[in-house]
């Protein structure tokens, strides 16, 4: 299931967060942020981190 | 390696008796026995076999070769019956011939009929032979029942009977393996070991193995019916030589097998077919556990159960061959308790159609026989004949010439032949990679060698945001109505492009001025009036987003809300200025700002696509309400690609009707940003003046929801006549609303949508053609992508259910304020470009041939009762399909158990029992609901979504209750009756635990073997022949009693009417039922039987119908009869024995019948009828209310241990029965039944009573009653009585 295991917490090139299953290959476009951890602890981590949720694009105007 | 148990060797000696004739049968085949009850009038459990006898046949010699058959082989004597106590027996009889067909070269049908025309399993031989003339000398065919014989056996078979046949033709004597033992002989010895005792570990075992297990569900193309079809369709797939080496390697390496190896495949396949970890299978084996059985024809086979667990992110193919392997090993050890008693034990119930536990099995015929191949065999002849599918998917593996050939047999009813196809060549490609690279997971052995997903055209959506929209539409069309409807604070009931954009652009100003700029929520609570466009562009054109809230909510939700989504400002219409807090944000009340004072031309641009446009409050089902933010870039994509699928352009008129809170709103900005029109208005909550609004704004395209469109369609569509294009949203469309608005709509397209708010408002439309009776979801809409993806994320074959994910330029940025909630949600989309998202919806559907999608269920709403996982939309669409107008399904956790509830909302005819009815021949009986609800409006939310915590609770079942509770529209049900308990008690006797009327035989302890014995039970009861069917169908004691007395009632004289109310007793009190039988027609009534205790000592169909024909016949008159049943079964005998009784039935329940017949009745007193207690109380009626009563028939009545009436009072006639076999029950003065009879019939004859006493035979059953009331009654009734005195 997509719900147990390890994730990793990603992120993409506009800042936006989310988590992927650790040990898959991560889609084009996405790198992790810190190791994997359980999914709870995972999003726990993105509610401290991920403060603005707007696109960086967006966010330096450009 | 787990240690497992060995299988325990059967410590009993296995020797044959030459003197028995009688043996029991084997667990196996007292299985196929049971099938065979089941259904008779088809049965596919034949085995057939053929030989070519290129040299032509000698038909003398043949027929001495099956008389020398049959006589050396017991089991092809044998018939099997069923024995009055509800035990089978198989009998072996002293000589039998076997019916031999000559077809000549015309044999194809003569061989069909003999494959497949039922045997009568009580008349043996369970054997028929046809000879047919081939092109090339003869062909013998042979057709025998499963339940005597087995493939194994058909090589045995043939051996003999070719030795037999040699011999013969030689005239020498056959020299063949001597039998040391027969079939019967084995059955006995097995049955010795499956006592309780003996069973307790291995029923201890799979009640371990099997816990908690899921039914397999892999995604049919058609819905399963209640219809039985065992058509089969095969497909033959061949792993090459070198593949099934390896296969073979990698068996020998794991100690296991081949055939555990393709079990192994198989589970894989099945689990990646079916989206299920937990992978419940069957598995065919051949058992003789011992040397003297080799020789033996017989049924030997046993049908084991696997559990394999297929979970784990990296399992490896070698890990679960090691897995399958256990499970094998483990099965095999346990494989002595019967299938039967382990579904009792986990309580897998007995679907009729269905086999309990799994519907896919495999077989793996790998060691053929040697006889088979054995020198001088003749050739095997295979005439074409019809597939039967035993399972919905089987697959049998062998291999010859080194090569794997494994045919899997399926039941077209249920798979298209392309889905069977991609699921054998899955299974191919697991076993051959999986045996190629043991060691690499599963699931990219599964992947590897697919196509690839197709590569993604990322071509992205126009960016022009709304705002650049409208305004050029303003530019090329200032006159044109942008918007109709109401009027508002700040703009009448039209509002032109040009008025709209001016009046936006004044308010915008004032907005700025106000600080409302880019990165802002401005909050908006607005009546439904023409100027809310203008408000909602305002913001817009600030850069600020715009947040609806409901102005319904209660104050503590909108200020958390407004907190939550650090809303600037509140604009509110004047009218619900008052109920918007204003401590969260400033409110703007509308009309209130002058802003005369303002420039109406554009302000500068400030919204750029990735702003938020806009903020949506989802309540969701549970925890605090979330707010989807979309930005401009989403909502642009909705509005460029609309004009694809959406009639929205200049000279349309669009309407949708629901609150601005509901995201459809959010498509009006569709029409505006092309030139249409849209219209605003309230039309009540329930859409009552929609059709008027339709008719007087010209509205031609209208959005609905689903519930609405069902309220609409149970008025009348053709109202909405103009319309050219009607959008229903919403994952389950009622097709029968759909269809309806395509026909009473001539010219206007339909079409469904579906989407969720985070992919901004539309994801997938449909308007073709569908089937099934289910409406799907479709397409994606442009510049949207729709993934069908398994557990990990990767995409389904078409047609298996997959979870949908969404990606494109319609997601949402995600949830406002809430990071990780949307990290959740919004996940890499590895089929996009690069750093794209996706959003997984919790919605499962699959792909239909022609690429639309159906849709499912939710991934959350799949509810799982009994072992069986069910999809609580795949019952809601059956519903619909059956007449309900709307229908909403969830699991309830009653006090009884998890319970399947189905509430209904169905147009004023509709009748919830036959709804059911129509369900039972749709959907298989676990998908039944146990109750249906019947509620005159489907609850929404205000979002329009259905509220499902506001259903009602269903009321718990009363013990006892004859109907499921909760149907019949809210009046209680009637009380139930003695037929009931009765059934209970010899049920409870049968499972030996105690069953409660409203209990499932099967859900506690029952299975199908038990059946027979209860039914006899049952029988003994009714001392009449009772379908053993009839216990699949109605399986709780209620529903079988009330089963057995709708079941009787053909036999009713259409003479009698019958009426049944429940009557409220002032006397005793509690609620009893009542159920009249009325002569028909306008002839007096003069003679009444007041029959106590309902139908608890007879069937009470049975006597109104004794009472008819009497009446026919005119040996009595014209009666009425009245059943009356106690309040409460557990309180009877305290009831029947009250002192008020019998004023009761003299001073309440006669008026009840005297009201009923008004002019019809003539002043006469009715005869009391009872039996046991029942008894006592019908003779003190007849003594103690003279007034009221003439007589009694009393049987079986316990009557010298009850004080009966005054010692002097008027004459009555007075019938007592007794049955002889009644001298064995002792009373507690000290007489048996009979004495007590005789003796107070003696009493009541000194005190003048005209008193007949009979005495019969059947004892204290509804037979022996029954067979003696035609006699009592006429009896009682005739009129000319002089002759009767004694």
């Amino acid at each position: 299931m997509f719900d147990d295991g390890e994730f990793h917490v990603v992120v993409n090139d506009e800042e936006q967060y989310s988590i992927w299953p650790a040990g898959r290959d991560l889609p084009a476009g996405w790198r992790p942020v810190g190791s994997p951890a359980p999914k709870a602890e995972c999003l726990a981590r993105i509610d401290v981190n991920w403060t603005d949720m707007r696109p960086r694009s967006l966010r330096e105007g450009t | 390696m787990p240690r497992i148990e060995p299988r325990p060797t059967n410590p009993f000696p296995l020797l044959h008796d030459p003197a028995e004739r009688r043996f029991p049968l084997s667990a196996g085949q007292e299985r196929l026995w049971w099938l065979r009850q089941l259904d008779s009038s088809h049965d596919q459990y034949h085995i057939t076999g053929g030989w070519r006898f290129p040299a032509g046949l000698d038909l003398p010699a043949l027929t001495a070769a099956l008389a020398g058959l049959t006589r050396r082989h017991d089991i092809l004597r044998t018939g099997f019956v069923l024995r009055p106590d509800g035990t089978t027996a198989q009998e072996v009889a002293g000589e039998v011939e076997v019916p031999v067909v000559r077809a000549g070269r015309e044999w194809r049908a003569a061989v069909e009929r003999a494959a497949s025309e039922p045997f009568d399993l009580s008349r043996p031989p369970l054997l028929r032979v046809v000879v047919a003339e081939l092109e090339d000398g003869h062909g013998l065919f042979t057709a025998l029942h499963h339940i005597v014989t087995d493939r194994w056996s058909m090589d045995v078979l043939a051996r003999d009977l070719f030795e037999l046949y040699d011999a013969a033709s030689a005239g020498r004597a056959p020299s063949l393996p001597a039998l040391p033992v027969q079939y019967g002989d084995y059955a006995r010895w097995q049955r010795r070991l499956l006592t309780d005792d003996l069973l307790r570990p291995g029923l201890a075992h799979w009640e371990r193995t099997l816990a908690g297990y899921e039914r397999l569900e892999p995604p049919t193309d058609r819905p399963r019916t209640g219809r039985d079809d065992a058509t089969g369709a095969s497909l033959v797939v061949e792993l090459p030589e070198e593949d099934t080496a390896a296969m073979t390697a990698v068996a020998w390496r794991a100690r296991a097998s081949p055939g555990v190896v393709v079990t192994a495949a198989l589970v894989a396949a099945l689990s990646a077919f079916s989206g299920q970890d937990d992978v419940v299978i069957g598995a065919i084996i051949s058992d003789r556990p011992r040397p003297e059985l080799q020789d033996l024809i017989g049924f030997f086979v046993n049908t084991v159960v696997l559990r394999v667990d297929v979970s784990g992110r990296g399992t490896t193919f070698r890990e679960l061959v090691t897995r399958t392997r256990d499970a094998w090993l483990a099965a095999d050890a346990h494989q002595d308790v019967p299938f039967e008693r382990i579904v009792g034990a986990v309580r897998a119930g007995s679907e009729e159609r269905r086999n309990p536990i799994f519907d896919v099995v495999v077989n793996h015929a790998g060691d053929r026989t040697a006889l088979a191949e054995a020198p001088g065999a003749p050739e095997w002849w295979y005439p074409e004949l019809p597939v039967t599918a035993r399972f919905d998917l089987s697959l049998t593996t062998q291999t010859a010439g080194g090569r794997l050939r494994a045919t899997f047999v399926y039941r077209p009813a249920l798979f298209d032949g392309t889905t069977i196809a991609a699921l054998a060549e899955r299974y191919v490609r697991l076993l051959a990679r999986g045996a190629a690279e043991p060691d690499r997971p599963l699931r990219e052995l599964d992947l590897a060698g697919r196509p690839a997903a197709a590569p993604v055209a990322a071509d992205p959506a126009p960016r022009a945001t709304v705002v650049e929209l409208v305004e050029a539409q303003a530019v090329r069309r200032p006159r044109e109505t942008a918007v109709t409807g109401t009027a508002g604070e700040l703009a009448g009931e039209k509002l032109s492009y040009g008025e709209l954009n001016r009046l936006a652009n004044r308010l915008a100003r004032h907005l700025v001025a106000r600080g409302v700029g880019r990165g802002r929520v401005v909050a908006v609570c607005l009546e439904q009036t023409t100027d809310r466009f203008a408000v909602l562009l305002a913001i817009a054109k600030c850069g600020a987003a715009y947040f609806p809230i409901d102005p319904g909510f209660p104050p503590g939700r909108l200020r958390f809300m407004l907190s939550d989504a650090g809303a600037a400002l509140t604009i509110v219409s004047p009218s619900l200025a008052h109920r918007v807090p204003a401590d969260a944000a400033p409110l703007l009340v509308l009309g209130d700002p002058d802003l005369a004072g303002y420039d109406t031309g554009n302000p500068p641009p400030a919204a750029r696509p990735g702003d938020l446009a806009y903020l949506i409050s989802t309540s969701g089902s549970t925890g605090a309400p979330k707010s989807v933010a979309v930005p401009h870039s989403a909502l642009s994509r909705l509005v460029a690609g609309a004009p694809r699928y959406l009639d929205i352009g200049p000279g349309t008129t669009f309407l949708q009707a629901g609150p601005l809170t509901f995201d459809v709103s959010v498509l009006e900005w569709t029409p505006l940003a092309h030139g249409g029109r849209v219209v605003v208005t309230g039309t009540g909550a329930l859409l009552e003046d929609l059709e008027a609004v339709v008719r007087d704004h010209g509205v031609t395209t209208l959005k609905l929801v689903s519930p609405q469109l069902d309220l609409l369609a149970e008025r009348d569509l053709r109202k909405l006549s103009g319309l050219r294009q009607l959008v229903v949203g919403g994952d389950v469309v009622s097709p029968r609303s759909f269809l309806a608005a395509r026909e009473l709509l001539p010219g206007c397209r339909v079409t469904a949508s579906y989407g969720p708010t985070e992919c901004t408002v539309l994801a997938t439309v449909f308007d073709g053609g569908f089937r099934d009776g289910r409406v799907p979801i479709g397409h994606p809409i442009p510049y949207t992508r729709l993934y069908l993806l398994d557990r990990d994320l990767r995409p389904v074959q078409d047609g298996m259910r997959g979870e949908i994910y969404l990606a494109g330029d319609g997601l949402a940025r995600g949830y406002h304020g809430r990071p990780g909630l949307t990290a959740q949600a919004f996940l890499p989309d590895p089929y996009g470009p690069p750093g794209s998202r996706m959003y997984r919806t919790g919605d499962v559907g699959r792909r239909l041939p022609g690429g639309a999608v159906d849709f499912l269920g939710r991934a959350d709403r799949q509810v799982k009762i009994r072992g069986y996982r069910i999809e609580t939309s795949e019952v809601e669409h059956a519903l619909l399909r059956h007449g309900a107008t709307s229908a909403v399904v969830v699991r309830a956790e009653l006090d009884t158990g998890p319970a399947l509830v189905a509430y209904v909302v169905t147009d004023g005819s509709g009748d919830v029992a036959a709804l059911r009815d129509r369900l039972r021949a749709t959907l298989p009986a676990y998908m039944i609901p146990d109750h249906l609800v019947r509620i005159p409006r489907v609850p929404l939310t205000r979002n329009n979504k259905v509220d499902r915590a506001s259903l009602p609770p269903v009321a718990p079942p009363r013990p006892g209750a004859a109907a499921p509770p909760g149907e019949g529209s809210g009046t209680a049900a009637p009380p139930g009756n003695g037929l009931e308990a009765n059934v209970a008690e010899a049920w409870s006797r049968v499972l030996g635990r105690p069953l409660a009327a409203g209990e499932d035989f099967f859900d506690h302890g029952g299975h199908s073997l038990l059946v027979p014995r209860a039914t006899a039970a049952v029988r003994r009861l009714l001392g009449r022949e009772v379908p053993l069917r009839l216990m699949t169908r109605h399986r709780t004691p209620a529903a079988y009693a009330a089963a057995l007395l709708t079941e009787s009632l053909p036999g009713l004289d259409a003479g009698l009417l019958l009426e049944r109310r429940t009557w409220h007793s002032r006397t005793l009190g509690g609620d009893r039922r009542v159920d009249l039988f009325v002569p028909d027609g306008e002839a007096e009534v003069t003679r009444t039987l007041v029959v106590l205790d309902g139908s608890d000592f007879v069937d009470v169909m049975r006597l109104p119908a004794i009472v008819a024909r009497l009446a026919g016949d005119r040996r009595v008159p014209e009666a009425a009869a009245i059943f009356l049943s106690p309040a409460d079964w557990s309180s009877r005998r305290r009831e029947l024995l009250d002192d008020a009784y019998p004023d009761l039935l003299a001073d309440e329940l006669l008026p009840v019948l005297r009201d009923r017949l008004g002019d019809r009745w003539r002043p006469g007193r009715a005869v009391a009828v009872g039996a046991s207690l029942g008894a006592v109380a019908a003779v003190r009626a007849a003594l103690r209310r003279p007034d009221g009563f003439e007589g009694a028939i009393a049987l079986s009545g316990p009557l010298s241990e009850h004080r009966l009436g005054p010692a002097a009072s008027a004459p009555a006639r007075l019938f007592l029965y007794a049955s002889r076999e009644e001298a064995d029950i002792m009373l507690d003065d000290g007489l048996d039944l009979v004495e007590a009879v005789k003796r107070t019939g003696e009493e009541l004859a000194a005190r003048g009573h005209v008193v007949r006493c009979e005495y019969g035979d059947g004892g204290h059953t509804y037979a022996a009653w029954e067979s003696v009331l035609p006699e009592a009654v006429s009896w009682a009734l005739r009129e000319d009585r002089a002759r009767d005195v004694r």
